[in-house]
């Protein structure tokens, strides 16, 4: 690839792609607009480094582990307490008889209450739909870690939405982490 | 009805994918900018590897000739290595923000005696990206939903400090390990320019207060 082919992989994959990245980026941080400027130094970092041997075909899963390690990585947190505002106001109505099924507003207030890695891990779970030594993989984690992180991360989704629905298990034997239990071997501080 | 994860995350992407904009435009300028600067600092940083093999082996060369013959003087085409000034290739320091105006405002009544005074509150710090700040901590708690920070919130807004302030530890350099928590977790506090003023705001703040740490401050940006 000429350094014009790089630039024009870019150019398409932000045009084209941008909004689903923005959108995959918004499940970690909350919010539109920090996920926008993740999503854009995700795409510089990607591709500054980018060489002459550089696939266009697999541009986008580059990018998309990138805006996952900038996020876990500490990337633009400090947005999250901002955004949790609503949260720290004990909301007296959500308790009331008249509460409908959670709504998207419900699920976006819901994730924000993870800590980040647990965020991630339910992300790549149940958006990109990876199994769990795939995300410990992703991760950099031991299973036993991820599995942790999901079951406390489902635990507090169900205070908020209430009960998930099961999924089945993986094909390739995959737990289902709703029923997921923890790994004694858990390596400490992973 | 079981509430449906995988759809429920689908539906909240896809919300936000339709509101996204993205600067093509000005990310392409930026994308070539930074390859420029990067292609600019290998160049620079080859060069003087390549120089650094030149001087060293010359120097080689010398040592072995004085083995064999004593020579009065080092030879004169040993070069010196170039000196080397690295290009930068991070991103310009964004300006900060003016901060809102937190400091409540009292206006004194002529017709009513004066009363003594409440102490004025410690201004807070401008928190700007990267630099220093001494940091009060008012709650550090695992996870976001914790009560302690809803308390810790409404106490400070009953103080006069109304801008949510705080967010990931890890922000924060220096705050985990000198409060012995996880970086992880997630922090309330008020940040100051001066120890002095962190001093004051805990007495004023009373009981409650998890430590005090000077911490250089990231996530600003």
């Amino acid at each position: 690839m000429t350094p014009q082919d790089v630039r024009d992989t870019f150019a398409t994959l932000a045009r084209e792609r941008g909004p689903a990245l923005v959108g995959y980026a918004s499940l970690l941080t909350g919010d539109r607009a920090a996920a926008e400027d993740l999503v854009q130094d995700a795409l510089l970092k990607v591709f500054v480094r980018a060489r002459a041997g550089f696939r266009p075909d697999v541009a986008e899963a580059y990018v998309r582990r990138a805006i996952l390690t900038l996020y876990v990585d500490g990337y633009r947190r400090r947005r999250h307490l901002g955004a949790l505002r609503h949260l720290l106001a004990h909301d007296g109505a959500r308790d009331g008889p008249d509460v409908s099924a959670p709504d998207r507003l419900d699920l976006r207030a819901a994730l924000l209450v993870l800590t980040p890695r647990e965020r991630a891990c339910v992300v790549l779970r149940f958006y990109e739909d990876l199994t769990v030594p795939e995300i410990a993989d992703r991760m950099g984690l031991a299973t036993g870690t991820v599995k942790r992180y999901l079951s406390n991360a489902i635990g507090r989704l169900e205070s908020v939405l209430g009960p998930l629905a099961s999924r089945r298990d993986d094909a390739d034997g995959a737990v289902d982490v709703l029923t997921v239990e923890i790994d004694d071997t858990t390596r400490p501080g992973s | 009805m079981d509430f449906d994860l995988e759809n429920g995350m689908r539906e909240l992407a896809d919300d936000t994918a339709r509101e996204a904009r993205l600067p093509v435009e000005e990310l392409g300028r930026r994308l070539r900018a930074r390859r420029a600067a990067r292609a600019a600092t290998v160049a620079v940083v080859a060069v003087a590897a390549s120089g650094g093999l030149v001087v060293g082996a010359a120097a080689l060369l010398d040592r072995v000739e004085r083995t064999d013959v004593v020579a009065p003087s080092p030879t004169a085409e040993a070069t010196r290595a170039p000196t080397v000034t690295p290009t930068p290739t991070s991103t310009p320091a964004p300006s900060p923000s003016p901060p809102p105006v937190e400091d409540p405002v009292v206006t004194p009544d002529p017709s009513v005696p004066p009363e003594p005074s409440a102490p004025a509150l410690p201004r807070p710090s401008d928190e700007v990206q990267g630099s220093t700040a001494w940091a009060v901590y008012v709650a550090v708690t695992p996870t976001y939903d914790d009560p302690a920070l809803a308390e810790a919130d409404a106490r400070l807004t009953a103080l006069g400090y109304t801008r949510l302030r705080g967010g990931s530890l890890a922000c924060d350099r220096g705050a985990a390990e000198a409060l012995g928590r996880d970086p992880d977790e997630a922090a309330m506090a008020m940040y100051f320019d001066t120890q002095e003023d962190a001093a004051r705001f805990v007495e004023l703040y009373g009981d409650g207060v998890v430590g005090t740490v000077q911490v250089t401050m990231y996530c600003r940006d």
